[in-house]
């Protein structure tokens, strides 16, 4: 069990490394045309006047699901370590 | 925890409605103006916290109920992943009648300044900021447990 929990670890940190060693360098991609498409249609097809609000929930909405998904494995998981049964 | 001394609590008393009051502008006006359901949720949690600094812990679960929290928690997220499924489907049913109340506004002429004009956009962040407010709080009042202990 032991051997399992840490070769399941080693290979998810050199996965992780790998895709470290292939980042590109900050601010690389300057300006995309997809940039200026946000821009110039958000407001029209999404009818929201915040351009964040429209590409965090609506363009990328999907992503923001996975975001909420974390949120609430991270609570679940404190909760067991802290709770007391299922009380606050 | 205990208590912080009168003054502090009388003080905290002024400020929670404003602060609640600006949590929940912050996520309704999320198409509008800058804000979210994050952003508005993370103020109404961080407010959560400093009533259980001030007020004491135990004071403040009895207060606001915490033995709700973990449903509100789940209510928000099934909610954010049921809206989700039903604003995939609007192609398929494009009267549905939810997303067309919320999108009235642009076929009366309002111009994209409204709040009824963004379509599922509102009842997302409202579901995120179920979540946000319940998990956050959720994790500082866990976390805040004191015990007292009586020297001799």
């Amino acid at each position: 069990m032991k051997r399992i929990g840490l070769s399941a670890i080693t290979i998810v940190g050199l996965f992780l490394l790998y895709a470290m060693l292939h980042l590109h360098p900050v601010g690389e991609p300057n300006s995309s045309p997809m940039d200026d498409y946000f821009i110039l249609n958000a407001q029209e097809e999404t009818g929201a006047n915040n351009v964040v609000s429209a590409i965090v929930f609506d363009y990328r909405g999907y992503d923001t699901l996975g975001e909420a998904s974390i949120l609430f494995t991270t609570v679940m998981c404190i909760t067991l370590l802290f709770g007391r049964g299922l009380r606050i | 925890m205990r208590p912080m001394s009168i003054l502090v609590q009388e003080l905290l008393r002024l400020l929670v409605p404003f602060t609640i009051v600006f949590g929940l502008y912050l996520i309704s006006h999320s198409h509008l103006s800058p804000g979210g359901g994050f952003q508005g949720g993370a103020v109404i949690a961080s407010l959560f916290a400093l009533m259980a600094v001030v007020y004491g812990r135990d004071h403040t679960t009895a207060l606001l109920q915490t033995k709700w929290l973990p449903w509100i928690e789940n209510v928000g997220l099934l909610m954010y992943v049921g809206l989700l499924l039903i604003a995939s489907t609007t192609l398929l049913f494009p009267r549905l009648v939810a997303f067309q109340i919320a999108r009235y506004g642009l076929e009366y002429g309002y111009t994209h300044g409204h709040l009824f004009t963004a379509g599922p956009i509102p009842f997302l962040n409202l579901a995120i900021a179920f979540e946000v407010v319940a998990g956050l709080s959720m994790v500082v009042f866990l976390m805040a447990r004191s015990k007292v202990v009586m020297e001799k």
